[in-house]
């Protein structure tokens, strides 16, 4: 079966109820963005960062079959690649760091090595250090911050891909980047609206 | 649950909460919900803290990460109003949107009160360089001074957190003035242009609005509509390293999704066709109240999908479906399909076309195209145009620095507006690579100005803008031959159009050898090859067009096979070996061109009627004249199906349809069909045209075929007065020889003289001597001579004029016959009659040799025969050969000749005793004629002998 034709079918399952399928789902639209984001390389040739928006479109197209899914099945798509995109950050972060260090015993392949990745890996880290942190804490918030910020969705979208109410979507948004900006920015700045 | 997590679920519901109420609100939820633990109060209260600026620090993050950034920037200000902000009090607040809140706001000094808008942007600067950066963009945008741009007064930097103060402005959005006023579609266009002036100004600014939209637009009371927000858009942009950066990647992430271009979705870099976008959905919303889409998007994704795949709908389908609105609140009536359809839907298109580099260049661009349609003349829209070369040229070479100082220099002398200085202090900010590719927008805007086929007052400056424009492009660009190629081919490309196929081909050539020399890809080479092959056609050496078309060909088949570029091509190829007569070779490569165009899905089109079109004139050539009026009228049908009658094709079409009409003396057709080709060239090329006095000239020439001597004159002046403004040396030939056969019917014989001399000049130069059209000029300049009163002079025009008839056609041809005869009416002149007499019998006997029996042109000689014996009192004889004349005439086809032989016949009968037979031949004449023209037409006048033959 073609990739394409899986991941309609994936998402045609997955829609059905089978929750299972999500990881497979996860599995396959990780290796095209990270396929694609090498290959892109070019195309964001002198630009500081990674269009991930962009990225994540270009996989739908490219994955599904647009004409045969209805909105749920998208959104559940979106929400899968926004945590893929998420991935595929973290590990061009982890790499660019070890790479800085000069710490790793294996050489890099050269593809990894000028992977577009090249925003501030220290944010990155932290970012991500800080969604796991959220995670444990509620993990629909961390959905709903992977949506939002890694794949551009706006409330409405999320709601979708996630399953909840938009006001879920906006009341999650607020408490858990509050939380975030806490975590990330030390020290606290002064108390008080 | 662990407890952690249920803890922070009574936090987050509290913070999240209290967030959205104003401050004793929330205070109030606070302790009504945590009263009794204060650990919880404390927590929801500093996260309350960071609630005010996690979007932006997240905002900032994602775009330092490169993810994408949450695209609407939730309310930060909150409920309440700031007192005052920088140097101004705030009254009230005027609106928020996602970009932050408007307040209205007065400046706080006694000495210049001012009313402003104030906007205070939701995002963060990060740091002093953003600062610095948004200080520096500010500037440049305050320099912004346009009746339809509400001015940047000020601006500044407050906690970290930009404010502007603009201009403020009294006035509603456009879409909610239309809804209410529901003005007429020109009204409408009239807004809209105005629109278009203000971003065309900032555009020649090097300034892109970047987010257009009916609420970024006001119109004031006075009707007058002012921009709000221009390249506010940019200045928000935390990314950009400085002004005029062309945008790339996240940051040009568009602020209003649903007005966005393709390539503010996918992050493709930002330019003034981006703006042109946002201008055609505004135009849309105009005119159907709806965005271009099939449905309403209800998400984001939705509408990014219509977007970027499905494109947008026609603006009469739009109309049509009455499908909900942009703005429930304030519905826009639409206007009815039939007034947006065709052109107005065709530029729509145009400026929504999902490349950037297909739509319009700029707003001046799109506000011309307007114009055009209001004015009712033929809009750029609906064909390929320069743009689309340019375009793809800036494209591929943005990067090129070397091309910006010829471009500046030649789109700097066109754009009036643009300010040197001002644009030598952009340029000093600027970053080379968007640099070239602005300027060479405005290099495109300049240049486009010579572009349309009608001859315009202007053409003079355009090709001399071209000519220094490409012998700077010669001179600088030598150590940058891809670059010099492009531009060389765009000018070449112009010269062509604007008909100057001799300069077209020398720079196409040049352009060709450099693009070999860089090995440019196949497909471009194939685009030159027959860009030269078109320039060779013009100029009228179609065997030099065959070998590079010949090639084009080939890289075609190789490159595309079986496509319609292929089909394009071999109809190009077909046509010079048309032109070169060789109808064996052009014959087999017409046939595959019309079976690759038919093996399309789609219906017929303007392609295939193209080569219809020249399948027809090479049946004419080959003598198979049913053959050939078939094929003309199927593509005229095809023409007229598609409404693509402004076409050159279909104006030629219309000429040869003429003619054939003409050649079976169906005047009357002929006329009418010679009327639509005048109406049709005239309304493509303008009333001045070349095509427009080809019109005139057939109409003013079947006026003489069909003896309607009155009909001649004027048509054939105007012709005439046309084609010397052009400068075609045949066309005008063609014009002054008809013009001194009018002349020679009205006795002005010396008029006649010169006009015919005038016309074997022209004919001798364009045609060589040895030519059957320059004889035949010879000999109408014979006949003025002769009537003229100088028949020596005639006689030796006439005899040099027969004997290369004679040469080239042989002796019994019915050309050479009828030399011989004007040369018998010589000798008669002369006195010399015997000379006479035998050369007009012999040329009468001979005549049957070539002509059938009964064939109208026997009437000619015959009557001349009849006329010499009448004059020298032998009117018995003269009975024989016009009673053989008489029966071949009719007034139907042609009045003048009938109406003549009739009287000398009934002059003969008269010289032979017989006035009774006379006179019946004259009331069955007048009984013709009246039935035809009424009792009183000159010709009955003039058969009854009241008028002379030079006044009928």
């Amino acid at each position: 079966m073609s990739e394409s034709g899986e991941v309609t079918r994936l998402l045609e399952t997955i829609r059905s109820g089978d929750r299972r399928q999500l990881d497979r789902l996860f599995d396959v639209v990780y290796g095209e963005l990270r396929r694609l984001a090498r290959s892109n390389r070019r195309r964001w040739q002198g630009n500081r960062t990674l269009n991930t928006t962009a990225l994540i479109h270009e996989v739908y197209l490219k994955l599904a079959s647009p004409e045969r899914l209805d909105w749920q099945s998208r959104a559940h798509f979106f929400g899968t690649a926004a945590r893929a995109m998420r991935q595929v950050l973290i590990n061009y972060a982890e790499r660019a760091r070890a790479a800085k260090r000069g710490s790793g015993e294996e050489d890099l392949p050269l593809e990894e090595e000028d992977a577009p990745f090249s925003g501030s890996t220290e944010d990155a880290l932290a970012l991500h250090e800080a969604l796991g942190k959220l995670e444990q804490l509620s993990e629909r918030q961390c959905r709903v911050v992977e949506c939002r910020f890694f794949a551009g969705m706006d409330v409405a979208e999320t709601a979708e891909a996630l399953d909840v109410s938009a006001v879920t979507v906006k009341r999650d948004w607020r408490a858990a980047s509050a939380w975030l900006h806490r975590e990330l920015s030390a020290p606290l700045p002064p108390p008080g609206r | 649950m662990s407890d952690a997590a249920q803890r922070w679920q009574r936090v987050s519901d509290l913070v999240a909460r209290a967030a959205e109420l104003p401050r004793d609100e929330a205070e109030a939820l606070i302790a009504a919900e945590a009263g009794d633990d204060p650990g919880l109060q404390e927590e929801v209260r500093a996260l309350l803290g960071h609630a005010d600026e996690a979007d932006a620090f997240l905002g900032s993050l994602a775009e330092r990460m490169g993810a994408g950034r949450p695209l609407e920037l939730p309310d930060t200000d909150g409920a309440e109003i700031p007192e005052r902000i920088g140097p101004y009090r705030v009254i009230s607040e005027l609106g928020r949107g996602g970009m932050g809140v408007v307040y209205l706001a007065e400046r706080d000094d006694p000495r210049f009160r001012q009313t402003v808008a104030i906007k205070r942007l939701a995002a963060h600067l990060g740091g002093d360089a953003g600062e610095r950066r948004f200080v520096a963009e500010r500037q440049i945008l305050a320099r912004l001074e346009h009746p339809g741009i509400a001015r940047l007064l000020d601006g500044g930097v407050e906690q970290g957190r930009p404010y502007l103060a603009m201009e403020y402005v009294e006035g509603e959005p456009l879409d909610r003035h239309v809804a209410q006023r529901n003005p007429g579609l020109e009204a409408r266009l009239g807004l809209f242009l105005q629109v278009c002036e203000a971003v065309g100004y900032a555009h020649r600014n090097l300034i892109v609005h970047r987010d257009l939209k009916p609420n970024n637009v006001h119109v004031t009371a006075d009707g007058t509509v002012k921009l709000l927000d221009f390249g506010i858009a940019k200045l928000l942009d935390p990314e950009a390293p400085d002004f005029l950066r062309t945008q790339e990647g996240p940051e040009s992430t568009p602020l209003t999704p649903a007005f966005a271009g393709p390539e503010q979705i996918t992050g493709e870099p930002i330019s003034t066709a981006t703006d042109v976008y946002a201008l055609g959905i505004l135009l849309c919303i105009l005119t159907t109240g709806r965005l271009p889409y099939r449905v309403r998007p209800s998400s984001r994704a939705e509408l990014e999908r219509h977007v970027l795949r499905d494109g947008a709908l026609p603006l009469s389908r739009l109309s049509n479906e009455g499908a909900e609105g942009v703005d429930p609140d304030h519905p826009i009536e639409p206007l009815p399909a039939r007034l947006l359809r065709g052109d107005l839907e065709a530029i729509a298109a145009r400026g929504l076309r999902k490349e950037p580099e297909h739509r319009y260049a700029s707003a001046l661009e799109l506000a011309a195209d307007i114009r055009r349609f209001l004015e009712c003349r033929p809009v750029h829209a609906r064909r390929g145009t320069l743009r689309y070369r340019t375009g793809r040229f800036l494209r591929r070479h943005r990067v090129a620095v070397g091309v910006t100082a010829a471009l500046a220099a030649v789109g700097i002398a066109g754009a009036g507006a643009f300010q040197w200085n001002q644009w030598r202090h952009a340029q000093r900010l600027a970053d080379e690579r968007a640099r070239a590719e602005r300027v060479a927008d405005l290099l495109v805007d300049v240049l486009r100005i010579s572009e349309p086929g009608a001859r315009a007052p202007e053409d003079i400056e355009a090709h001399e803008l071209l000519r220094w424009g490409s012998e700077r492009v010669r001179r600088e660009l030598g150590n940058e031959p891809e670059v010099q190629a492009e531009l060389l081919q765009s000018i070449g490309r112009i010269y062509l159009q604007l008909g100057r196929s001799e300069e077209a081909a020398a720079t196409l050539e040049t352009a060709l050898s450099q693009k070999r020399e860089t090995r440019a890809p196949p497909l471009e080479i194939a685009d030159l090859l027959e860009q030269l092959g078109e320039a060779r056609l013009k100029q009228g050496q179609p065997r030099e067009a065959v070998a590079p078309l010949q090639e084009a060909l080939e890289l075609r088949r190789r490159e595309q096979p079986a496509s319609s570029h292929v089909a394009a091509t071999l109809l190009q190829l077909g046509t010079a070996w048309e032109m070169a007569a060789d109808y064996d070779a052009a014959e087999p490569l017409l046939d595959e061109a019309l079976t690759l165009f038919r093996s399309r899905e789609a219906p017929d089109d303007v392609s295939t009627a193209a080569v219809l079109f020249r399948q027809a004139s090479l049946r004419h050539h080959r003598n198979d004249f049913n053959g050939a009026l078939d094929l003309w009228n199927q593509a005229a049908a095809i023409y007229r199906e598609t409404g693509d009658t402004a076409s050159d094709e279909y104006v030629a079409i219309l000429g040869m349809l003429g003619t054939y009409h003409a050649a079976m003396r169906n005047w009357d057709e002929a006329i009418a069909t010679y009327e639509e080709k005048r109406r049709v060239a005239e309304g493509r090329f303008g009333a001045e045209s070349p095509q427009a006095a080809s019109a005139l000239y057939q109409l003013a020439s079947t006026a003489n075929l069909a003896g309607r001597i009155d009909d001649i004159g004027p048509t054939a002046e105007k012709a005439l007065a046309i084609q010397r403004e052009h400068g075609d040396p045949f066309a005008i030939a063609q014009s002054e020889q008809l013009l001194g056969r009018y002349h020679l019917m009205r006795g002005r014989n010396d008029q006649a003289v010169a006009l015919s001399r005038s016309a074997l000049d022209g004919f001798a130069q364009v045609r060589g001597e040895e030519d059957p059209v320059t004889t035949n000029a010879r000999r109408q300049l014979a006949r003025a001579l002769r009537l003229a009163g100088r028949p020596e002079d005639a006689l030796a025009q006439i005899e040099q004029s027969r004997r290369v008839l004679e040469r080239i056609y042989g002796a019994d041809n019915v050309m050479t016959l009828d030399a011989q005869v004007e040369k018998a009416r010589t000798f008669a002149t002369l006195g010399r009659d015997a000379s006479a007499e035998r050369l007009i019998r012999d040329a009468v006997e001979r005549y049957p040799n070539t002509l059938r029996e009964g064939h109208p042109r026997l009437a000619g000689p015959l009557m001349v025969w009849g006329r010499f014996l009448l004059d020298r009192e032998r009117g018995a004889e003269a009975l024989d050969p016009l009673s053989r004349a008489f029966p071949l005439t009719s007034p139907t086809s042609n009045l003048r000749v009938y109406t003549r032989c009739a009287r000398m016949l009934a002059e003969a009968h008269e010289a032979d005793g017989n006035p009774a037979e006379a006179e019946r031949i004259r009331s069955e004449a007048r009984r013709r004629i009246g039935e035809i023209h009424g009792s009183g037409h000159d010709a009955i006048a003039y058969l009854d002998g009241r008028l002379s033959g030079n006044d009928f």
